[in-house]
């Protein structure tokens, strides 16, 4: 089984790739998942990511940016929109979990 | 009886298992454990029936003499478990130690301070925490004991040099006194131990307080918190920041922890007991690092330590039952139980606690995870999955197996077991003990004086109902009609 921690820095590559040129389809939708990356880094590493209970939330935002990293690529906006609000919202669940509660991405 | 085979979770090889044990090191000998199912439909199957005829199955009768004083161990739930074990088992145990000529009490140990607000952790609040959990003389039949003393120091002192880790254990002063002891054990996971099993319900729940300490590794050069954890004082960001600071401080019963005047976070390691009660405070918020290698030093000295109570009471005089009921992913010493992860597995005793383990770590990876529960969620509750390692465990690299392992290393049992399956015996013997005659004898004559049926009146029917109703109108599912009603929706004007 993949380690919290190995499916958090998925999740922050699988969100690198997505932020490719995204600011010239939408710049908001760009700035949301750079958003994503930077706060993933700021928790990536704490004892949340060596616990088992990290796994079902972080699998969840690893799932969903894999997926929205699909869609980019088939370049599906109508989906992508849909999909990133959807990441967007694990990705404050795991964030919260990880203990920074309070922490808003916008 | 019906045998049913041997270790199914040692690797399937086309060699004889004399061969494969050989293979695979340790003890050559092959324990016997005997089960029941958990299907129940009748007096003789009720699960605390098929628990006595398992008890004696396995011969744990034969341990108690006359006139014995007999230690039934269990693990009597923290304040809001509710996936303990109830009380009827013990009570059951208890009558039947009592048979056999036995004076039988029922006892669990104080706690370390695991947590902030724990509610075991001295003799008064795990009396209290018991009887609100329903064990008492009164439902036991017997007396609940604090088998460790007021604050967990009664405790006997026994060598054991045969030990991985450990080479001394301080067992719980009125187990080590009794003549026999059973351990009636909840078989569930635990987060530390990733199982709680036979193995944990004494390798820990049998040590006094200070044994605690001793399993848990307080002051271990290399695997205590205070040598192997990692303290972060930089993430502490000063009372002002902190509106809960002053648990920080609070946590620790051994005053560890301190916040100096310049606002910074101290922490005398050095003299850190492994009390655990810091994990749940320091662990979230970034201050400390929580060593998982400690879990694992911790699994191994469970086997250790039980080994240390076995020595304590005299090999051959501890019996084991695992009723593997009601199997949570986290143990009864939490406030909470979470859904099962596996449906109940049945009921086990064995004279050997590394084999009855294995066994019911066995039939949990041989079964089906609950949908909706914690195996479901970690992605492993198919057949073969390691349940207790997704859904219990703490750290990813913990093992189910390591208390186990670590027993049949040090000769305390073998994890190569024959599991011999139970017939039921006859209802009779589990039948309402007070009066077994039948109900025409224990209540014909006082029907007749105190009449509870009004035969004189509504022509002898006795009571005053209608003759035939629609009882297909209310056995209908209205919910399953397919024809959709429509409400008419009132137009604007009509507002």
């Amino acid at each position: 089984m993949q380690s919290g921690q190995e499916m958090l820095e998925d999740t922050i590559s699988s969100c690198r790739e997505i932020s490719q040129d995204l600011a010239s389809q939408n710049e908001s939708w760009a700035k949301s998942i750079d958003e994503i990356v930077e706060k993933f880094e700021e928790i990536s590493n704490t004892f949340f990511f060596q616990t088992m209970p990290s796994v079902p939330p972080t699998r969840t935002a690893m799932r969903e940016a894999a997926t929205l990293l699909e869609t980019k690529t088939s370049g599906d906006w109508a989906s992508f929109e849909t999909q990133i609000a959807t990441l967007i919202s694990s990705a404050q669940t795991v964030i919260e979990k990880a203990g920074m509660k309070g922490t808003t991405l916008t | 009886m019906t045998q049913l085979g041997w270790n199914a979770n040692l690797p399937v090889r086309t060699i004889s298992k004399f061969t494969l044990i050989e293979v695979l090191g340790g003890n050559m000998s092959e324990s016997k454990v005997y089960y029941m199912d958990a299907h129940s439909e009748s007096t003789e199957t009720a699960l605390s029936s098929k628990m006595i005829t398992v008890f004696d199955a396995a011969g744990l009768d034969e341990m108690v003499k006359p006139n014995d004083i007999v230690a039934i161990k269990v693990h009597c739930g923290e304040w809001n478990n509710s996936a303990y074990l109830r009380p009827l088992y013990a009570r059951t145990l208890a009558d039947r130690i009592k048979e056999l000529g036995g004076r039988p009490f029922v006892c669990d140990t104080t706690t370390s301070t695991y947590s902030p607000w724990g509610s075991r952790s001295s003799e008064i609040d795990i009396l209290q925490t018991a009887e609100r959990n329903g064990y008492s003389s009164a439902t036991l039949g017997c007396p609940f004991i604090c088998a460790d003393g007021f604050i967990g120091t009664s405790d006997f002192v026994v060598d054991i040099p045969e030990g991985y880790i450990l080479k001394e254990a301080y067992v719980a002063q009125a187990i080590a006194a009794a003549d026999a002891l059973i351990a009636l054990t909840h078989f569930k996971g635990h987060s530390m131990g990733v199982i709680g099993g036979a193995l944990k319900n004494l390798g820990i729940g049998a040590q006094s307080k200070r044994g605690k300490f001793n399993v848990h590794m307080g002051g271990h050069p290399s695997y205590g918190l205070g040598a192997a954890g990692v303290f972060h004082p930089e993430n502490f960001k000063g009372k002002a920041n902190t509106p809960d600071w002053e648990i920080l401080e609070d946590c620790c019963p051994f005053n560890l922890y301190h916040i100096n005047e310049k606002d910074e976070l101290e922490w005398d390691g050095d003299k850190c007991a492994n009390c655990l009660g810091c994990f749940g405070v320091m662990g979230p918020r970034g201050l400390m690092d929580i060593p998982p290698i400690q879990f694992d030093a911790v699994d191994a000295a469970i086997a250790d330590a039980c080994l240390g109570v076995e020595k304590a009471v005299g090999r051959g005089k501890v019996g084991y039952i695992n009723m593997a009921l009601d199997v949570s992913p986290a143990c009864d010493c939490a406030g909470h139980a979470d859904v099962p992860i596996v449906p109940h597995l049945g009921v086990f005793a064995s004279t050997d606690a590394v084999a009855i383990d294995m066994a019911c770590v066995d039939k949990a990876r041989e079964a089906e995870g609950i949908k909706g529960s914690k195996a479901e969620l970690m992605e492993a509750h198919h057949v073969g999955d390691k349940k207790f390692e997704a859904a219990a465990a703490t750290f990813h690299s913990q093992s189910e197996v390591t208390s186990i392992n670590t027993g049949h290393e040090i000769g305390l049992g073998s994890r190569n077991y024959e599991l011999i399956e139970c017939e039921p015996e006859s209802p009779e013997r589990f039948r309402f003990p007070y009066d077994k005659r039948p109900s025409r004898q224990r209540f014909g004559a006082k029907f007749e004086k105190f009449q509870p049926f009004p035969y004189d009146k509504f022509d002898g029917k006795g009571f005053n109902r209608l003759d035939v109703v629609d009882l297909d109108k209310v056995k209908h599912h209205y919910e399953d009609d397919s024809e959709v009603v429509n409400v008419e929706q009132p137009t604007s004007s009509e507002n």
